[in-house]
């Protein structure tokens, strides 16, 4: 049972403020500020008591979302809850932040009325939430199909028919007289998470894969859609893999909306997407990639006859000669006070950052099969022979667009009874680095 | 309220489940197993809501039990985390008396649980790690194999690597410490000062098992001369050789050529508690000490002093031609112009005692075991019964707990009950020590005077005390003396001395009531 729910900004200032069961007063955002700020950074901050009231809070788009609860109810639940309310405004207002949560208050404020009723969760759907909602959202940067300043993810280099710039999927979803005249357009992303840990022989010391196919639907109404995944899909560590495209993860567990009786055979979901972002399919692999990871570093370090550390990076990327990376960041945190850097291109930059106490090198661009070289000297106060220890483990952070770890492959998708109009159907995969790091 | 249905089915599942009379009516009773059967049809929060809902049905027999239990049977393997934890914990408390079928429960919901200990929300991963903290405390297996899900991510938060470190002490067994070890040693030279603390308190805790392997690391670190990380070194040492004096070869070794200057008080009380221990095997022992003592007026920490007080002592009676003169210096310092009590009363114990003889102080100091192999080491801990933990599962309590436990290098975990002084308050006037006792307190709270002679003769108080009832009984598992220090704290008591013949322990406690009464606990 919530007893309140608000938002703060980082700054501290009242966003919002609702009070559903009158159990405690309104000092109660104060008084979280308060112990939010007061805490040191190792303390963990989700669950923080105050005489008889729980503050639980998240923190997403530079936001405090808190619920209060006054009997113990369960954890879970209202992470869960605050998590959906965020989701839930995402898909209304089109992006989270400061500014957009300011703008649409009112329709904030009609969202958690309909949401919760005197602190009981009734429903978090958008499919049932649209008929009751009537408020507009106001969009803080208003949309427009042209827009490529923010080409990041699924960048667009090719030509404009064929690729949406990533805003295409942040727009708000219920737009019925937006510009653009809602388009009907449904997005299937299969995004995949990659957590590894490679130790300083080399050796692959630990790789996991949490993947998760979500479904985005800008369609005012769709009753049944039908998504094919690959035709050799296999769970659980039981089977021998085979040769080929087999695809294997080790768990996998579906939304209950998803009806699986035609999974068995031909390994189709069948779901009837509600408007809004929903999570269709989520899976686990562990320990057995069917590639190998797809970067690989050589780093050899030394001192000079100056008093300098020299760090050689060469990172080697094992993808496909066809694929390039947009981005990559590599942290290696040190304890060093200056940089000078000899980098093998001129697009690349690297810079000392002494808040993390990192050496950051960025490369924007990272062909397949390539293999990129840096040669770092740096200066260290009272340098000792331990200090080659000290260089931490190079942690990398990168977007794989186009590219699933696992070979997970959407086959097909195939929307039933044939919509009116144009509709467009977009299946984007990606990659992301987890926790990616190599230890020296 | 939520939507299971129409308001009739809600009025009806409410009255069949808090009404004892209609428990017993068979009717009613298969009315709300087909509303359990409805399950599905709710969303994730209906769900969550007849699942707490549920909490308070008993059921009449072992059949009904069953059927509850195989038609509740998907929900816990849910991947809607709500649903899961609330399924399990009803399953917990239907089958309290049932402890296979607990089990068994704990066993399936292992998936979901490491699947919401990996998901995106760091709040979620950290409830979920939370309760599998508690889960642990009864089957210690059961992660197992799993143990590489628990290694940090480089972008988390510290409460969540400090949380996994926890988890990942636990998991420890011979087929992964060296895995383990090496991961952890990775986590010793974080950016995060307080990280690598708990990576290093963690080693330490492996290490009552897997001493050698610990050692070397410990020692290795010592070499990086970073002041967070050897200050953290020290400490788990000592911890350590507390537990397993067999460790102390290793750790005089590493103490042989130091030269650091700590500036952090924990580790220098740490280092000196150290070199008391072992100085007359360190070579360089006195020297150190003595550099401490040259400078103990600019020394700000009461709690340094009274180690350093102690080690020289300990020191003088193994080398006492060397650390002789830094001995008086130092006595004559914390006499004359000490101003914390506590230190000048140490002092002025020491002198004493010095002066009843050299014998005398061999025995106060040294008397028994200096560490107690005893306390069993972590791996060794048998579990708890579920029932312990059963009812805070799926409630904030786990969350607010590691909140406050986190910051807590010590894993041990005392479990003291209120100790109730009002049984004693008899003999509150006819109050002094027992005469065997050499410690003389300087009591300057003015209420109070000390008779030479007492007023009870010692046969007179053994019996009175024998009379008297238990007040409370207070059953600790001593890891350390920080442990100790921390218990006795928390019952609000503080130890005048102590020693101990054979296994028992006696320790002399005092403690201030809320009368302002004075009590002496033995």
């Amino acid at each position: 049972m919530i007893s309140q729910v608000f938002i703060l900004s980082s700054k501290g200032d009242h966003l919002i403020y609702k009070d559903f069961r009158g159990e405690a007063g309104k000092d109660a955002v104060n008084k979280f500020y308060e112990m939010v700020t007061a805490l040191t950074g190792g303390q963990p901050p989700v669950v923080m008591k105050h005489k008889e009231l729980h503050f639980v809070h998240i923190r997403q788009g530079g936001l405090y979302w808190v619920a209060t609860t006054k009997a113990d109810a369960s954890p879970f639940t209202i992470i869960e809850f605050l998590n959906r309310l965020t989701a839930l405004v995402k898909d209304y207002c089109g992006c989270l932040s400061e500014k957009s949560v300011q703008m649409n208050f009112a329709l904030i404020y009609e969202l958690l009325d309909e949401v919760v009723d005197f602190g009981y969760i009734q429903t978090t759907s958008t499919d049932i939430l649209k008929n009751f909602i009537q408020t507009e959202a106001v969009s803080s940067k208003p949309f427009s199909l042209f827009d490529l300043s923010n080409v990041g993810l699924f960048g667009a280099d090719t030509q404009q028919n064929k690729v949406a710039p990533s805003a295409a999927a942040t727009r708000p979803i219920v737009s019925s007289q937006g510009e653009q005249g809602g388009k009907n357009e449904i997005f299937v992303d299969v995004i995949e998470r990659m957590s590894v840990v490679i130790g300083a022989n080399g050796v692959l010391m630990k790789a996991d894969i949490e993947g998760e196919i979500r479904v985005k639907c800008y369609m005012p109404s769709c009753s049944e859609m039908r998504i094919g995944l690959n035709e050799e899909f296999s769970i659980g560590k039981s089977q021998l893999s085979g040769y080929g495209a087999a695809v294997r993860v080790d768990e996998c567990s579906f939304h209950q909306a998803v009806r699986l009786d035609e999974f068995d055979t031909y390994r189709i979901l069948k779901v009837c997407p509600s408007q809004g972002e929903q999570t269709v399919m989520q899976y686990q692999l562990c320990d057995d990639l069917p590639t190998a990871p797809p970067f690989r570093l050589f780093p050899s370090i030394e001192r000079d006859s100056g008093g300098r550390l020299l760090m050689y990076l060469k990172l080697r990327c094992d993808l496909p000669p066809k694929r390039s990376l947009p981005l990559l960041s590599l942290f290696s945190p040190s304890l060093f006070s200056s940089l000078s850097q000899e980098l093998s291109s001129p697009d690349q930059s690297a810079e000392l950052q002494p808040k993390n106490k990192a050496v950051h090198w960025e490369i924007p661009r990272f062909p397949g099969g390539a293999q990129l070289s840096a040669l770092f000297k740096l200066e260290v106060s009272g340098l000792s022979a331990a200090s080659l220890q000290e260089v931490g483990p190079v942690s990398l952070s990168f977007e794989l667009p186009k590219y699933t770890s696992t070979g997970l492959q959407i086959r097909f998708l195939r929307l039933s009874p044939i919509q009116p109009g144009p509709s467009q159907r977009w299946v984007r995969y990606v990659t992301h680095s987890d926790s990616y790091t190599i230890r020296i | 309220m939520p939507y299971l249905g129409d308001e009739h089915t809600v009025r009806e599942l409410r009255r069949a489940l808090s009404n004892p009379n209609v428990q017993a009516d068979h009717l009613r009773y298969r009315n709300t197993i087909h509303r359990v059967i409805r399950l599905k049809l709710c969303d994730v929060w209906g769900q969550s809501e007849v699942l707490a809902v549920l909490q308070r049905y008993r059921p009449r027999s072992e059949d009904e039990l069953f059927d509850i239990l195989s038609l509740l049977d998907p929900a816990l393997l849910s991947h809607h985390a709500p649903v899961m934890a609330a399924t399990l914990r009803l399953f917990l408390s239907l089958c309290s008396t049932l402890p296979a079928v607990c089990m068994s429960a704990l066993e399936r919901v292992r998936g979901p649980l490491l699947a919401a200990a990996g998901s995106t929300s760091r709040e979620l991963r950290y409830a979920a790690l939370c309760h599998i903290q508690l889960l642990l405390r009864s089957e210690p297996g059961l992660m197992g194999e799993h143990y590489k899900r628990f290694f940090c991510g480089y972008a988390e938060p510290p409460y969540i690597k400090q949380n996994k470190m926890q988890v990942l002490v636990e998991l420890v067994n011979d087929d992964n410490v060296a895995m383990v070890l090496d991961e952890l040693r990775g986590y010793c030279t974080d950016v995060n000062t307080e990280t690598s603390q708990t990576a290093i308190n963690a080693i330490g805790s492996i290490g009552r098992s897997y001493t050698d392997r610990c050692l070397a690391i410990l020692t290795g670190l010592l070499g990086l001369k970073q002041e967070h990380i050897t200050s953290a070194v020290l400490q788990t040492l000592r911890d350590l050789v507390w537990v397993c004096p067999q460790c102390g070869d290793a750790v005089c070794s590493a103490l042989e050529g130091w030269e650091d200057n700590l500036q952090d008080s924990q580790g220098r009380g740490a280092l000196l508690w150290l070199l008391g221990v072992y100085g007359d095997r360190v070579t360089g022992a006195p020297y150190l000490l003595e550099d401490c003592i040259d400078g103990v007026r600019s020394e700000v920490s009461a709690e340094v002093k009274t180690e350093l007080l102690t080690a020289t002592l300990r020191l003088f009676l193994s080398r006492p031609a060397e650390t002789q003169d830094m001995m008086g210096r130092l006595l004559v310092y914390c006499i004359e112009e000490e101003v914390d009590m506590c230190v000048r009363d140490q002092a002025l114990l020491y002198y004493r005692l010095l002066h009843c003889g050299i014998e005398e102080v061999r025995q106060v100091l040294q008397g028994g075991r200096r560490s107690d192999p005893s306390l069993g080491p972590l791996i060794g801990r048998p579990p708890e019964p579920i029932s312990q933990w059963a009812s805070s599962f799926n409630t904030l309590e786990p969350l607010t707990l590691g909140a406050s436990t986190v910051g807590n290098s010590d894993p041990a975990t005392p479990k003291p009950s209120t100790l109730t002084p009002n049984t004693l308050t008899s003999n509150a006037e006819a109050m002094t020590p027992t005469p065997g006792d050499p410690h003389l307190p300087d009591c300057s709270s003015g209420a109070l005077s000390l008779s030479v002679s007492p007023a009870l003769t010692p046969e007179e108080f053994e019996r009175l005390w024998l009379q008297l009832e238990k007040g409370a009984c207070l059953e600790v598992c001593v890891y350390s003396n920080l442990a100790k220090n921390r218990i006795l704290s928390t019952i609000n008591c503080q130890c005048f001395s102590m020693t101990h013949r054979g296994n028992s322990w006696l320790l002399v406690l005092f403690s201030l009531g809320v009368c302002d009464n004075f009590f002496v606990i033995f």
